[in-house]
């Protein structure tokens, strides 16, 4: 069986695509008779690449992160170059996997209904959709789950629905923990992982500048 | 006069006889509506690369050399930024995403509580309304929905809202209902 996973992050390989990725790829492989190819669609010419293979898989898998509320340009750019094929993916089973920096699993659910309906449009099989919320902290638990995904993909060439969800951490904050999460962001708590950025590269001062204002 | 922002996502001439009506129809309201459109398809505008530069390196400022920094001042500046695109795939273009991708520069990497959810602290004061004109001759209601979704998010992420999000056809006819809508 032919796997073609697709890393659609626009850093390619420096990224947490690629430790999604490369995890269910780990799973996948314990499986006998599957081969792997995994595409980066960071460069238009892979891209096309991209296009033109996905029809000579028996499953292909998404994995992006989640930019401005969906997909990023390029996997945009990517998906318009299936144009071609609509309605003719017909033996194909297509899965996605989404992660996002937020940490709720709810961001992505607006894009998680657009890649229903891309599936259908090809005419291909949905495989699910994985949703990675919280991808700045992949632990090695979760990290496991999405090596589960990978094991258990080749039965049905599916998600295992039961274990989609143990790869976000919530879906949303729960009323105790907007509470608690509001003081901590007021007090600056959850600003650390960027201010440790913005002093070391001597702009912290800077870090309301607006530039672009009039 | 109010300040209205188009995104014009169509990828290539299409809808060029929608789009020379449209420019007919804002000069009608010119002494009201001061209306910026930048044509995408014209202009050199690459992807976002994700590099956190407009985060951590250069705040707010986004380190490709390109024509995206006359859309983000527009942007900021204007009342109400409005996004038309034709479907594709099911979508907008990959041209219009590629534009909503590259407004994080205007957002605060800082995150806080806002509606119940985390959300990006904002870097200017005001942020303006969107919009979305779907060309979508088909007028399917349900592709409609999902691509509004996505929108609804964007506004929420912005710390704006979308009171514009209609579906037209390419006639003449439907160019004035959309400039009348803005």
């Amino acid at each position: 069986m032919q796997y073609l996973l697709f890393n659609g992050s626009p850093r390619g390989k420096n990224g947490n695509s690629e430790i999604i990725l490369n995890n269910l790829m780990e799973g996948l492989h314990e499986s006998p008779d599957v081969s792997t190819e995994v595409i980066r669609l960071n460069r238009p010419s892979s891209r096309e690449e991209a296009a033109q293979k996905i029809g000579s898989a028996d499953c292909a898998i998404l994995v992006f992160p989640l930019y401005t509320d969906a997909m990023p340009g390029i996997v945009m750019d990517f998906i318009e170059k299936l144009a071609p094929y609509k309605s003719s993916l017909v033996p194909l089973h297509l899965g996605f996997v989404v992660h996002s920096g937020f940490p709720e699993g709810k961001h992505s659910r607006a894009v998680e209904k657009y890649l229903v309906r891309l599936t259908s449009l090809l005419g291909a099989k949905y495989a699910g959709t994985v949703i990675a919320a919280g991808s700045m902290g992949l632990s090695a638990k979760r990290q496991k789950v999405i090596r589960e995904l990978g094991r258990r993909l080749p039965a049905a060439m599916v998600f295992d629905p039961d274990l989609i969800p143990r790869a976000s951490q919530f879906e949303e904050l729960s009323k105790a923990m907007i509470l608690i999460m509001t003081i901590m962001c007021k007090t600056g708590l959850t600003n650390s992982f960027w201010d440790k950025d913005l002093k070391k590269n001597g702009v912290f001062a800077d870090r309301f500048a607006k530039p672009y204002a009039k | 006069m109010r300040k209205i922002t188009i995104i014009n996502g169509c990828s290539d001439g299409t809808h060029s006889v929608f789009e020379e009506a449209l420019s007919t129809e804002i000069e009608k309201h010119k002494t009201t509506l001061s209306v910026e459109v930048f044509k995408l398809r014209d202009m050199n505008i690459g992807y976002c690369t994700g590099c956190w530069s407009c985060w951590v390196k250069t705040p707010g400022l986004c380190s490709i050399k390109d024509d995206m920094p006359q859309i983000l001042r527009s942007v900021e500046a204007s009342d109400r930024t409005v996004f038309l695109s034709p479907v594709s795939m099911d979508f907008v273009t990959a041209q219009t995403k590629k534009i909503c991708d590259r407004l994080i520069p205007l957002a605060h990497p800082y995150i806080e509580v806002y509606r119940g959810e985390f959300h990006h602290v904002k870097r200017y004061d005001s942020y303006p309304e969107l919009g979305v004109l779907l060309i979508d001759p088909e007028k399917d209601v349900e592709r409609f929905d999902v691509i509004r979704n996505v929108f609804e998010r964007l506004s929420i992420n912005l710390k704006s809202s979308l009171p514009l999000s209609m579906m037209i056809d390419d006639t003449e006819s439907e160019a004035a209902n959309a400039v009348s809508s803005l």
